[in-house]
C-alpha cells in the first residue's frame, strides 16, 4: 500500500480489517524500502477507516515501522483512533509504548509538520491523564510556535474542547527523538536537535534536503539546541559546514538555546568564526526584524556564476508539456502557449497571484516556478481542495499539486535516460517575493492562457 | 475528468442478458429444477463458468462436480440462481485490467467468496427475503465499473491517489456526483433484477436515509462483508482495499456477530 505524504510525513491509511494475515501487505517490504529512500521524519499508521484490528495485526505493522524507524531514525506511530482502538493499543503494548500516538493526521502534523504563520492563534487544548504527558505535549507544540492551553481536568477539557481546533485527548508523544527534524516556520527551516550531537549528524542529517533548501532560495537555517544535552567538537564541526555552503548562497545559519552545560566557551567561539549566528532562544530570532526580513529581501536563489545554457532549453519542451498536460487534466481547460522567451522573470500583470518553485536534481539541476492567477489556482486545485477552505490551504493545495507537476516531469524526463528528482515546492502568496529572489537571472520563460487567464512558467539554472 | 455523458455511454454499452439466461431464471422462479438445468446446459460458457465456481475450494466439495443437473441439486436453486446472476455480471469483464492490477482468477474468486459468505449471513440472521441473495452477485460489478469508467483519466486517479487518501469511490462521488452502488443499481435495473434487489443495492453506500426497514440489519452485514473482503491480502495487493466509501463506526456485538458467522465451516 502506498502511502500518502503530506510535507516530511508518510501516512498509510489502511482500511476494513488488520490482521496476522493482512498486516504485512500494508506496509510491504518494497514499501519499507521506499520509505528508507525518502527519509520521512515520521511515519504513521491512520486507523480512521480500520474497523477491527487484532495483535498479530498491530504487531507486523509496528515491526514494519520499527524497521525503517532502524534505518533513518523516523518517529512512528499511529493516529486517527477513538478510544477503543487507543485503549486496545495501551492494552496490547502496556509499558512498552516507544511509539506516538496522535488523535488525528492534523494533530500529527502540527508535531511534524511545517509551522503555519497563524500557528499562535490555533485554538488548542491538551489533556492527558497523566501530567507529564500532557506538559510534554504542550511544551513541544509550545517550541514549535503555537499557544497551546493545557486543561487542568477533563471537565475543563469537555467544555473547551467543543471550540477548539485542535483538541488532543488520548494523543501520546513516546520516543519523539529523531534528530534533527525539521520544520519550516516563517520561511525559516528549523531543524530541532535533541539529546547528544555529535558525529552520529552525519548519517542521520538528511544533506540532499538542506542543499535543495539552499537551491529553492531558503536563506535562514536555525538550530534550536534547547533540548541538546551536550554538543561536542564534531557537532560543532558539522554545523560550522553548514554555514560555509550556506554562505555560497547567501543563507545564514543561526542556533539558538545553547549554554555553559551544553558546550564549552572554545566551540563556541568555533561556531561563531565560521559565521553561525547565536541566539539565546527561539523566540529571539523571531524577534529579529531584520534576520527575518533577510528571509524575503534575497538577491538570488541559486549561486550567481550560474546562467542558462543550451542543455536548459532541450529539457523544456518535455517540462511544459509534462506540465500543461497536468494543469489541463485538472483544470479541465485548455492551454494556449502565446509567447516562449528567454529574459528574466517578467511576471503576470496581476494582482492575485500565487506563484511556486520547485528544485530538481540529479542528473539535471533545475529550478521550475509557476506562476498562477489565484483562479486558475483554484481551478487546478479543486479536486484536492475541500469545499469550505483558507488562503493557507489553497497555498498547501497549489504546492501538493505543483509536487504532482513535478513527479510527472520526472516521469518524463526519466524517458529520456535522465534520473531527476525534486524538492518540496516552496510557494509565494506575493509576487514581489518571487521577483526579487529571481532578480537579474536568465530563464526560459513560458507564457500561456487558461481560460483565458495568464500563466507562466519559468526554468532557470 | 468524467463527464456525464462517459458515464451514461458506458451503461448503454452494459449488454442485455442473453435470452437463454433469462429462459434459465425464469424457470428457477418456477422452482422447475429440471428445466433450468436443462436451459443451462445448451449454454456451454454458463456449464463451465457453474463448474469453476462450484468446484472453488472455497466451497470444499471432496470430489469434482461436473453434472449441470448435480450442481443445481447440490447448491439449490436460490444459490444456482446467485451464480447465474454472477455469470451475467462476466458479460461486463474486460479483457485486460488496466487501472487495477486484477484478473478474471481473483475476481471469480471474490464473486464465490461473497456468494458463500452472503449466503451464511442471511441464514444466519433469519432474513428470508430471497430477493437479498441475489443483490451480493451485482456488487462485483462496481469493481469492473470503476475499471472501466477510470481507464480514461488514470493519470488524473494515479495523482489524486498518491496525493490525497481518497477511496476510488470518493473519487467518483467528486467526479459525478454518483456512488459506485448507484451504478451498480442501474446496470441491475437494466438486467430486469427484482425491484428490492435494486433498491437494496442503491441503499448500500446510502448513510443519509435513515431507516431502512426491515433491510437495516442485512444492510449493515453488507457493508462488513465488503469491508472484511476488500481488506484480504489479495485486495490490498490489488490496490482494491479502498474501493468503496462505507462507513466504519459498527456495533461491537454486530461486529463479533459477523466475525462467529464468518468463521463457520461452509
Amino acid at each position: 500500500m502506498k502511502p500518502v505524504l503530506k510535507q516530511k510525513v508518510a501516512f498509510f491509511h489502511p482500511t476494513g480489517f488488520i490482521d496476522g494475515n493482512n498486516a504485512i501487505d500494508i506496509i510491504a517490504p518494497l514499501d519499507i524500502d521506499e520509505l528508507v529512500r525518502l527519509k520521512p521524519d515520521g511515519i504513521f499508521i491512520s486507523l480512521k477507516k480500520v474497523i477491527f484490528f487484532n495483535k498479530r495485526g498491530i504487531c507486523i505493522l509496528v515491526e514494519s515501522l520499527q524497521r525503517v524507524r532502524e534505518k533513518n531514525g523516523a518517529i512512528i506511530g499511529f493516529c486517527d483512533y477513538n478510544l477503543k482502538k487507543y485503549s486496545m493499543i495501551i492494552d496490547i503494548f502496556k509499558d512498552d509504548l516507544f511509539f506516538s500516538l496522535f488523535d488525528t493526521c492534523e494533530i500529527a502534523m502540527l508535531f511534524l509538520g511545517n509551522t503555519p504563520k497563524d500557528a499562535g492563534e490555533k485554538n488548542i487544548i491538551i489533556y492527558h491523564d497523566n501530567n507529564e504527558y500532557k506538559n510534554q505535549l504542550a511544551i513541544e507544540l509550545y517550541e514549535r510556535g503555537y499557544a497551546p492551553l493545557s486543561a487542568k481536568d477533563e471537565i475543563e477539557f469537555t467544555s473547551k474542547a467543543r471550540m477548539a481546533d485542535f483538541a488532543l485527548r488520548y494523543s501520546y508523544l513516546g520516543n519523539f527523538d529523531k534528530n534533527p527534524t525539521v520544520f519550516i516556520r516563517e520561511n525559516i527551516i528549523i531543524y530541532t536537535l535533541k539529546g547528544f550531537v555529535d558525529s552520529t549528524m552525519d548519517n542521520s542529517f538528511d544533506m540532499l534536503y538542506h542543499n535543495n533548501s539552499l537551491q529553492v532560495g531558503f536563506k535562514v537555517f536555525l538550530f534550536d539546541a534547547s533540548n541538546v544535552s551536550s554538543i561536542n567538537i564534531h557537532g560543532v564541526q558539522f554545523i560550522s559546514k553548514l554555514s560555509i555552503i550556506g554562505a555560497e548562497y547567501e543563507a545564514v545559519v543561526a542556533i539558538c538555546g545553547l549554554n555553559a552545560r551544553k558546550i564549552s566557551k572554545k566551540l563556541v567561539h568555533d561556531l561563531e568564526d565560521s559565521g553561525v549566528v547565536i541566539y539565546p532562544n527561539i523566540t529571539d530570532i523571531f524577534a529579529d526584524k531584520e534576520l527575518l526580513a533577510q528571509t524575503h529581501s534575497t538577491q538570488s536563489v541559486v549561486k550567481k556564476s550560474k546562467g542558462i545554457t543550451k542543455e536548459l532549453i532541450s529539457y523544456l519542451p518535455v517540462i511544459s508539456e509534462a506540465t500543461l498536460k497536468t494543469i489541463e487534466i485538472l483544470s479541465k481547460h485548455i492551454s494556449v502557449r502565446t509567447a516562449i522567451k528567454i529574459q528574466p522573470l517578467e511576471p503576470l500583470n496581476s494582482q492575485e497571484a500565487l506563484s511556486v518553485t520547485l528544485g530538481f536534481y540529479g542528473d539535471i539541476k533545475r529550478v521550475f516556478i509557476l506562476i498562477f492567477e489565484k483562479q486558475t489556482a483554484l481551478e487546478c486545485c479543486k479536486i484536492l481542495l475541500e469545499e469550505k477552505h483558507n488562503n493557507s490551504e489553497l497555498l498547501e493545495a497549489l504546492s501538493e499539486f505543483v509536487h504532482i507537476v513535478g513527479g510527472k516531469i520526472i516521469q518524463n524526463i526519466s524517458k529520456m535516460g535522465k534520473k531527476i528528482e525534486i524538492t518540496m515546492p516552496r510557494t509565494f502568496e506575493n509576487l514581489k517575493d518571487i521577483i526579487t529572489a529571481q532578480k537579474g537571472k536568465k530563464g526560459a520563460q513560458i507564457d500561456m492562457r487558461i481560460d483565458n487567464k495568464p500563466l507562466s512558467l519559468f526554468l532557470t539554472k | 475528468m468524467l463527464s456525464k455523458s462517459t458515464i451514461n455511454n458506458y451503461i448503454d454499452s452494459v449488454p442485455p442478458v442473453p435470452k437463454i439466461l433469462k429462459d434459465c431464471i425464469q424457470a428457477i422462479n418456477e422452482a422447475d429444477m429440471i428445466k433450468a438445468a436443462n436451459i443451462a446446459d445448451e449454454d456451454k460458457a454458463l456449464v463451465h463458468y457453474l463448474q469453476q465456481i462450484v468446484n472453488k475450494p472455497i466451497f470444499g466439495f471432496a470430489n469434482e462436480i461436473k453434472q449441470t443437473r448435480q450442481i443445481f441439486g447440490i447448491l439449490g436453486l436460490a444459490r444456482v440462481k446467485q451464480i447465474i446472476y454472477s455469470y451475467f455480471v462476466l458479460l461486463l469483464l474486460p479483457k485486460k485490467w488496466e487501472v487495477f492490477s486484477f484478473d478474471t482468477h481473483k475476481f471469480q474468486d471474490l464473486q464465490a467468496r461473497l456468494i458463500l459468505h452472503w449466503s451464511k449471513i442471511l441464514e444466519k440472521i433469519g432474513n428470508q427475503d430471497k430477493n437479498l441473495l441475489g443483490a451480493i452477485t451485482i456488487i462485483p460489478a462496481t469493481l469492473i465499473v470503476c475499471e472501466m469508467l477510470f481507464r480514461n483519466v488514470k493519470d488524473t486517479i494515479s495523482i489524486l491517489k498518491v496525493k490525497k487518501n481518497m477511496s476510488y469511490e470518493a473519487i467518483l462521488i467528486k467526479m459525478s456526483g454518483r456512488t459506485l452502488f448507484e451504478l451498480a443499481a442501474i446496470i441491475a435495473k437494466k438486467w430486469e433484477f427484482p425491484e428490492t434487489t435494486i433498491e437494496f443495492i442503491a441503499d448500500i453506500a446510502d448513510v443519509k436515509k435513515g431507516d431502512f426497514g426491515a433491510n437495516a440489519r442485512a444492510l449493515q452485514f453488507v457493508r462488513l462483508l465488503l469491508i472484511y473482503e476488500f481488506s484480504t491480502p489479495v485486495m490490498i495487493q490489488s490496490s482494491l482495499s479502498d474501493l468503496f466509501e462505507l462507513p466504519s463506526d459498527f456495533d461491537e456485538h454486530l461486529l463479533e456477530e459477523f466475525h462467529t458467522i464468518i468463521q463457520e465451516q461452509f
